[in-house]
């Protein structure tokens, strides 16, 4: 059947988050991966920003879930060779290498210890070693080792000079003769998620990479950091393995630049003012960060940035132009912009690269297998008419996460939901396999309670005495059984759980590892499939609520851990099995709001199938979108946008309820009874709130008394009008002031306004903190609208623009930073680049 | 502080010279950083940008040795020396030029020379040598004027004459008909005169009627080649090394044995009118690699990235205060473990041989016409 299956190319964040929306949603999923786990480049980082969340720790359950999931057929080591067919019955060609390892495996690791191969880890950036028979990352999906024949001494099929591993093997799972597979699929849509590549930092002449050992890739970094990296988490020069005491953080290093990549990499402001607050935080005495424009532009970045920044980390703004060794030091030139105008060469014990974000390897070639565009950033081409980047140049192939370019995990995640829903609108059929019937446990008579404590690599281990807290739960009451796990939420241990469960017939779980707000799902899986009822688990939460906060106080940890654990136990004691019940959910959709978001939320919903009713406040559809006429920086005509955005809604046949409001919603999951305004009751089983932002409305600059003073959006209506010479654009107005952070959008539009406007002869002055041009092109058009003569002023990092500009006459002042002067502009026309808000009236 | 009011006709002045644009630049510091004669690079164009005057003329504009070395630095791949020469045009129109610097342009004013010299004493270089002067040939020899003047430089002249005849090349030279390029005037930013100076030697290049001109030093090269044709048409030009390596090419050119038998360590400094302003890297590596016995060693810094000697753009006519390059590349040379340092244009020869003394070291500064023209024909070295 080919109607009821989705293709996802790429196994990392974006493909594994796409592959669970759409087999949640009912679809079948083929996911592909080329490497022999899944997780891709965030299962090898240490920490995610802004949160500090573990990586892995939030990724690993999601990897065990796309194995366990009966909707996915999970495709490692495999690459796809052909493709046939049209949108809605595609027909692929897949090739999958052979493992060598089978299913038997335990990861007991005796094959590991005999093989006489080593070579350097790709999961570890080459930080670490790793042997011909091996498993790329502790929490590896699927499980079972694997055999790399490039570097193993037998070729199959040609045996057998070396007989190590299957010799050590207990469950015989090495398997010598696995062929590679071809296999057939019918699809009925396709989405890439192939991720991206680093840049190779030798192609960075000035900056010392290759030449001197302590000079490293933030990867490399990241691999260090981790717990379960080559360095078990200590920060130690690959040169002579000490702390160092002075370490430099290199943005930008090939991005932004002629030479190599001309784009913003968009994600390495924020890793690396991560990884330099864990430099600080791990003790590093000076850490430092070169930078020419921080594009801290989430969902409280800035915030992260500051608390950076209060932690003692040094920004200086200016781009090294030489790195090199100077005896075991590393000798670092630059120029501190915003502090004299003269090199400086300092010695660093430590310099990090941030190199740019590349196309996977391979991109090229998929684009041509697949009949798809590519961008000129060598990424692939979207043809979304929205400017967003879901949409390949054929029908039915979707994309996301970083295969149109560099993005962090949230956005990532988003994108891949964003495909999954228009990749859906071309699966026919739709089904939820029921999981095999369990011969369940009893869970009458007295309660055997067994105990699992994750080290969490050295989340938790690093802190408490993980074998103390062991010897203090096999003292207490009704335990028959304690463990301690390195991770206990990886695949392979999420099974042995299962089997511990059924072998010594337990039937209470205590897991004393992490929050049960994001883990308690995972740990009921292992539960239900050893046939216990899952609501018979209880968690002590030993890491976020302790370990992390009390890392000074070893003692107090150890023994808060163990009154948590007793207090589990306790409570898992008295536990009793749930049974749960089913009800329907109503098949119809609620949308509140007719924004862009709202539209193509509620064009989605309905074009599944699904009774969609969309409601918005005002008598027209399109938000703030109405007030734009061009759309930064891919110069999309909003009006003729919306135009299309609103036909395409009508004919997906949603209900628009125009000038109404909610009145009121009751009911619960799945049963909401929705009363609205224009007298129309119906039930939703899910209801989208759309309801968008305001943009800021200025006190600032004498806004609303002084005619010379409009904000951009008020711009966006006159542009063709402005009839003074000099127009000054100041940013964030009302945005990055402590009280609200940076709205994402402005910068681009400011540039694009600034463009748009000295292409028709004024002088344009733009005043600003930072230039976030971060989106898909839009470092391409800061640049082009460098060229085109538009004039920029920075204004100091610490400061709102209200104090640090002052504006009289038709002149305003502002202190530059890049000339460390007071300067005085002509200013006919000031435009306030003003944010979003949230809106007052909810 | 008074704040100042920026000066955008200033900064349209400037932008107007500098063949394009100066606001492209994002004020990332790398040029200042990797300037050799720490000139505050990043500042000037800062000035330049946005009209601030004080920042982007001053002393510094004359500092620089127009060396490239911030261009091919530079992440945004902006024309920095176009800028310079731009802002050195309104600092000229203004007056404001080192007074070294000025006397060097009356002397090619009255003189036809930069370099320290008298018109009628320019072609004393070649006497005793068979050279053909301001006769028809098929190849033009053009010295320019510190080849021309200076004892020690006009070895290099000499040895290429010697290369010549040993090898059997048709060429002349233009003697004391021949007149500065006007690289310094075009340095300076006196337009007007360089072109009086171009078309007067453009009129000479006519009268050898030769298919091509070779040079000695790379400054003029760059002259003629980025200059001249907005004054006249001239036949192609070559600096020697690209001309000799293609006499190697067909066998026209067989170098003997160095003298100091096998193994002899030789680096190669890439001059920047040479290298990065010509793109001229192999061709001088060739010439050296071709010499039975020589090791050719590299500095780190080689190619694209090799330092800059300090002479260019009227740097061998100012007073340097601080910054000596000349030295800090002499001692690269040290430790790349070669006992000859070869180079390919006058102005490095002698600053390094400057170099070399002051920090004592008894490494050789040759240029490579000099080591070349030891190993051809019956001539002595």
């Amino acid at each position: 059947m080919s109607e009821d299956r989705i293709l996802i190319i790429g196994g990392g964040i974006a493909g594994i988050q796409g592959a669970l929306d759409a087999a949640n949603a009912g679809a079948k999923v083929t996911l592909v991966e080329r490497s022999p786990t899944v997780g891709g480049k965030m299962s090898t980082l240490d920490k995610n920003f802004p949160t500090l969340d573990c990586s892995i720790c939030i990724e690993s359950p999601k990897m065990s879930e796309v194995a366990l999931n009966p909707n996915v057929e999970l495709l490692t080591m495999a690459e796809v060779q052909g493709i046939e067919g049209e949108a809605g019955s595609f027909k692929v060609l897949i090739k999958q290498d052979a493992r060598y390892v089978t299913d038997a495996c335990t990861r007991c690791a005796e094959c590991v210890n005999v093989c006489p191969i080593i070579v350097k880890n790709e999961f570890d950036y080459g930080m670490a070693a790793r042997k011909a028979i091996y498993t790329p990352i502790e929490q590896s999906v699927p499980g079972p080792y694997v055999i790399d024949t490039q570097n193993c001494l037998n070729d199959p099929p040609n045996l057998l000079p070396c007989s190590r591993c299957t010799d050590v093997c207990g469950p015989n799972a090495i398997d010598f003769n696995m062929k590679a597979r071809l296999l057939e699929r019918d699809v009925a849509s396709v989405i890439v998620a192939t991720g991206f590549d680093l840049l190779d930092p030798t192609l960075l002449t000035e900056f010392g990479y290759g030449k001197h050992p302590d000079v490293l890739t933030s990867m490399e970094l990241e691999r260090l950091l981790q717990a379960s990296g080559p360095s078990m988490g200590e920060i130690v020069r690959p040169s002579d393995g000490k702390h160092p005491e002075k370490v430099l953080f290199v943005l930008c290093a090939g991005s932004r630049d002629e030479r190599l990549v001309k784009y913003c990499s968009r994600i390495c402001c924020m890793y690396s003012i991560k990884e330099a607050y864990q430099l600080k935080d791990h003790g590093i005495k000076e850490v430092d960060v070169a930078y020419m424009d921080i594009r801290a532009f989430g969902k409280g970045f800035d915030e992260f940035y500051d608390r950076t920044r209060a932690s003692g980390v040094r920004f200086m703004r200016g781009r090294p132009a030489k790195v090199s060794p100077n005896g075991s030091a590393i000798r670092v030139s630059f120029e501190n912009t915003e502090d004299g105008a003269a090199r400086i060469d300092e010695d660093y014990g430590m310099v990090v690269l941030a190199t740019a974000a590349i196309p996977s390897k391979g991109t090229e070639a998929l684009a041509r297998l697949l009949g798809i565009g590519l961008g000129p950033d060598g990424f692939f081409a979207s043809a979304d008419r929205d400017g967003g980047f879901n949409t390949s140049t054929k029908e039915g192939i979707f994309l996301a996460g970083c295969s149109t370019g560099p993005k962090d995990i949230p956005d990532s995640v988003i994108e891949a939901g964003a495909a999954v829903a228009k990749a859906l609108t071309y699966v026919k059929t739709r089904s939820w396999p029921v999981p095999a019937e369990v011969v369940q446990i009893s869970t009458e008579g007295e309660p055997r309670i067994g105990v699992f404590v994750c080290h969490c690599g050295s989340n938790i281990a690093g802190v408490i005495d993980v074998k103390a807290v062991m010897d203090f739960a096999r003292t207490l009451p009704n335990v028959v059984h304690v463990q301690d796990q390195m991770y206990s939420c990886g695949a392979s241990t999420l099974n042995d759980i299962s089997g511990v469960i059924r072998d010594k017939k337990i039937n209470r779980v205590v897991v004393s590892a992490c929050s049960p707000k994001t883990h308690y799902p995972t740990f009921q899986g292992s539960l239900n499939r050893a046939g216990l009822n899952p609501y018979l688990l209880d968690m002590a939460n030993i890491r976020n609520m302790d370990s992390w906060v009390h890392k000074e106080d070893r003692e107090g940890a150890l023994q808060k851990a163990k009154d948590m654990v007793k207090m589990s136990v306790l409570r898992a004691m008295n536990m009793k099995a749930l049974q749960t019940m089913k009800f329907p959910v109503t098949q119809t959709a609620l949308v509140v709001g007719g924004g862009v978001a709202g539209i193509v939320a509620a064009t989605n919903l309905a074009k599944q199938g699904f009774e969609t009713h969309l409601v918005e406040r005002e008598e027209a559809l399109g938000g703030v979108l109405n007030s734009m006429s061009e759309i930064a920086p891919l110069g999309i005509e909003s009006k003729a946008l919306l135009g299309a955005l609103i036909e395409e809604l009508h004919e997906s046949g949603a209900k628009i309820h125009w000038s109404t409001q909610v009145e009121t919603i009751t009911g619960f999951v799945g049963s909401y009874d929705v009363h609205l305004t224009d007298g129309t009751n119906f039930m939703a089983g899910a209801v989208v709130v759309a309801t968008g932002a305001e943009p800021y409305v200025p006190t600032e600059f004498d806004y609303g008394r002084n005619p010379n003073v409009v904000t951009s959006l008020e711009l966006e209506g006159m542009i063709d009008k402005v009839t003074g010479k000099n127009v000054s654009i100041i940013s964030c107005v009302g945005s990055r002031n402590g009280a609200s952070g940076c709205s994402r959008f402005c910068c681009q539009t400011m540039i694009n306004q600034a463009l748009r406007l000295k292409e028709k002869g004024n002088e344009v002055n733009v005043l600003y903190k930072d230039i976030r041009t971060f989106s898909r092109f839009g470092e391409e058009e800061y640049e082009k609208a460098g060229e085109a003569g538009v004039r920029f002023y920075q204004y100091p990092q610490g400061s709102v623009p209200q104090d640090a500009i002052r504006m009289a006459d038709g002149k305003l002042t502002v202190k530059d930073e890049l000339s460390g002067k007071e300067l005085e502009l002509q200013s006919d026309l000031t435009v306030l680049n003003v944010g979003l808000t949230r809106r007052k009236k909810q | 502080m008074t704040a100042q009011v920026v000066d955008l006709e200033f900064s349209r002045a400037v932008a107007g010279g500098a063949n394009g644009n100066i606001f492209s630049c994002y004020q990332c510091g790398t040029c200042t950083a990797v300037c050799p004669l720490n000139v505050p690079v990043r500042s000037i164009m800062r000035g330049a940008q946005v009209g601030i005057r004080e920042l982007a003329v001053s002393e510094a504009l004359w500092q620089c040795a127009t060396c490239r070395q911030c261009e091919v630095a530079c992440p945004r791949g902006i024309g920095i020396t176009d800028v310079i020469h731009s802002l050195r045009g309104i600092s000229y129109g203004e007056r404001k030029v080192p007074a070294k610097l000025e006397s060097a342009l009356w002397r090619v004013y009255e003189e036809g020379t930069a370099w320290e010299g008298k018109k009628s004493e320019r072609g004393r270089w070649a006497e005793g040598l068979n050279v053909k002067v301001g006769k028809p040939a098929k190849h033009l020899l053009y010295l320019d004027d510190a080849a021309s003047f200076d004892p020690r430089l006009q070895r290099i002249a000499q040895s290429l004459v010697r290369i010549f005849n040993a090898t059997g090349v048709d060429f002349a030279v233009l003697g004391d008909k021949e007149k500065s390029s006007g690289d310094e005037v075009y340095q300076i930013g006196e337009e007007g005169f360089l072109e009086e100076l171009a078309t007067s030697n453009i009129e000479s290049f006519k009268g050898i009627g030769a298919e091509d001109i070779i040079t000695v030093s790379p400054h003029s090269n760059g002259v003629f080649r980025d200059v001249y044709p907005r004054y006249g048409s001239l036949p192609p030009v070559f600096h020697y090394t690209e001309f000799l390596s293609g006499m190697l090419d067909h066998g026209l050119l067989k170098p003997k044995k160095a003298n100091g038998g096998d193994g002899l360590a030789v680096t190669y400094h890439d001059p920047c009118y040479l290298g990065r302003y010509g793109g001229v890297y192999e061709e001088p590596r060739k010439l050296l690699e071709s010499i039975p016995g020589v090791k050719l060693s590299e500095m780190d810094d080689n190619r694209s990235n090799a330092l800059c000697c300090g002479g260019g753009g009227g740097g061998m006519y100012v007073e340097s205060e601080g910054a000596r390059p000349s030295h800090m590349r002499v001692s690269q040379a040290v430790e790349s473990g070669a006992a000859v340092m070869a180079t390919a244009c006058p102005f490095c020869v002698l600053n390094f041989e400057d170099g070399a003394k002051t920090v004592g070291s008894s490494i050789k500064v040759r240029d490579i016409a000099e080591i070349v023209a030891g190993l051809v024909g019956n001539g002595g070295g």
